[in-house]
């Protein structure tokens, strides 16, 4: 195998927790599987629970924390589980545009709003996120969300009581160089 | 490295991030020039745009690249180098720089910086991938190297001789990430000094330094501490063997008061005027 195919293999080793799990449990049905020859199956064995698995969760708490940066209002509210869900989100999706965390915390955003076992209005705080963030990074001339709950209190104070189930418009606007936020 | 030679001396510069945006023009005088992040400038909207039109007016900038993956096997994404060469035609710079790495193969973008193994096949795929960059962008590149967590068995050489073929199959010079360098030394149990024995320090042109961060059992290049003792040591060394063109603190996290970025600025300066 050429550096070319070895890089293939590492980058899809280094993102992927499956494929790493079934190339500890069996290296040589997915070695072989992808092109190793038995010496490089026996190199990457010798290497991957220590320094390869090493560098994955690296990388993977990199793209945990640069999300939880631009969502942070989501993650204040989730705690621990905003991890939990992270790792299952990060399974599967793997950024690729030159802007990777921002594009990440698009998806990531979107993936809580579909899920089932997150709190509606938690949902509508990482909608409320995500839409902020398209405004700021795409140069919209307007970005408006329409949430379920009025989480304005809440998204100022984590102390406040849960936001009440009340129809409500989180709108940015651009005029010139001069931007406008309203939530109502 | 000729055209290099040519380049002027920029001194102590700071990589720039938002949180320093007003402190910086209200220290002007304590930094030479600023390192930019160039990925943050591609497709830039219109209050990046302005703020990089801000910042080259008022100071010296050298774009610094995350994503070019000159160790990639596969090639240089073309649409990438051409923002980059993009930028570099705005900026103007003396140089310009990206890591001695691969971030991306068969389609999966790794999000960071991934080792080579040490081995002649990734020199020449480096050395093609740079010759590619050289033919468009005509500004002199540096390179740079990185932490490492993982090593591969089939290396056919340590490091400090991976660095020096790829200078010379390359005619690049290095920014030399004394903070890398530190962390690799003790991580993998090195002689810092035995690394810079073996390396054509003549050819560093650009230094990085920052703390390093303890995680567990490793030192990693969380770039969120005060330079320590140690890291200074490397610096100093470096400085004793060769002329720096320019030396930038990369601060990314865990921002202190601004005095302490000068503290460490004005640290670097009189290491590289006394050494």
């Amino acid at each position: 195998m050429g550096l070319i195919e070895q890089q293939k293999f590492l980058a899809k080793l280094y993102t992927d927790d499956t494929l790493r799990k079934s190339f500890i449990k069996d290296p040589a049905f997915t070695g072989s599987a992808n092109q190793l020859s038995e010496i490089e199956i026996r190199e990457l064995l010798s290497i991957i629970e220590t320094e390869i698995e090493c560098f994955a969760e690296s990388l993977y708490f990199k793209r945990l924390h640069e999300v939880e940066r631009l969502l942070y209002l989501t993650a204040r509210e989730l705690k621990h589980d905003f991890r939990t869900h992270f790792k299952v989100f990060s399974n599967t999706f793997i950024p690729d545009q030159v802007k990777k965390h921002l594009q990440d915390a698009l998806e990531f955003s979107e993936f809580l709003e579909s899920n089932s076992e997150i709190e509606p209005w938690v949902k509508d705080l990482a909608k409320f996120e995500r839409c902020r963030l398209e405004f700021h990074n795409f140069e919209r001339r307007i970005v408006a969300a329409q949430l379920k709950y009025d989480i304005r209190e809440r998204s100022k104070d984590p102390l406040a009581s849960e936001p009440a189930l009340r129809r409500t418009f989180a709108v940015w606007l651009r005029a010139g160089n001069r931007t406008f936020h309203f939530i109502r | 490295m000729s055209t290099l030679l040519q380049s002027k001396t920029l001194g102590v510069g700071l990589g720039f991030r938002e949180p320093f945006r007003s402190d910086i023009f209200l220290n002007r005088t304590e930094i030479d020039f600023l390192e930019i992040t160039a990925d943050h400038y591609f497709d830039a909207n219109e209050a990046k745009q302005k703020e990089l039109e801000l910042l080259n007016e008022n100071f010296e900038l050298i774009p610094h690249g995350l994503d070019l993956s000159l160790g990639s096997a596969e090639g240089i994404d073309e649409e990438y180098l051409e923002k980059f060469a993009e930028l570099v035609e705005f900026v103007q710079p003396e140089w310009f720089s990206d890591h001695i790495c691969f971030t991306r193969a068969g389609g999966t973008n790794i999000g960071h910086l991934a080792p080579l193994p040490f081995t002649r096949e990734a020199v020449a795929v480096v050395a093609a991938n740079v010759k590619k960059v050289q033919r468009v962008i005509e500004t002199p590149l540096i390179l740079e190297n990185i932490t490492y967590l993982v090593r591969f068995p089939s290396s056919e050489m340590d490091e400090a001789e991976f660095l020096t073929r790829i200078v010379s199959e390359t005619g690049c010079g290095l920014l030399l990430d004394v903070t890398n360098l530190y962390i690799n030394s003790q991580n993998f149990a090195f002689d810092w000094r035995r690394f810079l024995d073996g390396i054509p320090t003549e050819s560093v042109v650009q230094v990085h330094f920052v703390g390093s961060h303890r995680n567990g059992k490793r030192l990693i290049d969380a770039h969120s501490d005060k330079t320590e003792e140690e890291i200074w040591e490397v610096f100093r060394e470096v400085c004793k063997r060769t002329e720096l063109k320019g030396a930038v603190l990369e601060r990314d996290g865990n921002f202190p008061p601004f005095d302490e970025i000068v503290n460490e600025l004005r640290q670097a300066r009189t290491i590289m005027q006394t050494n």
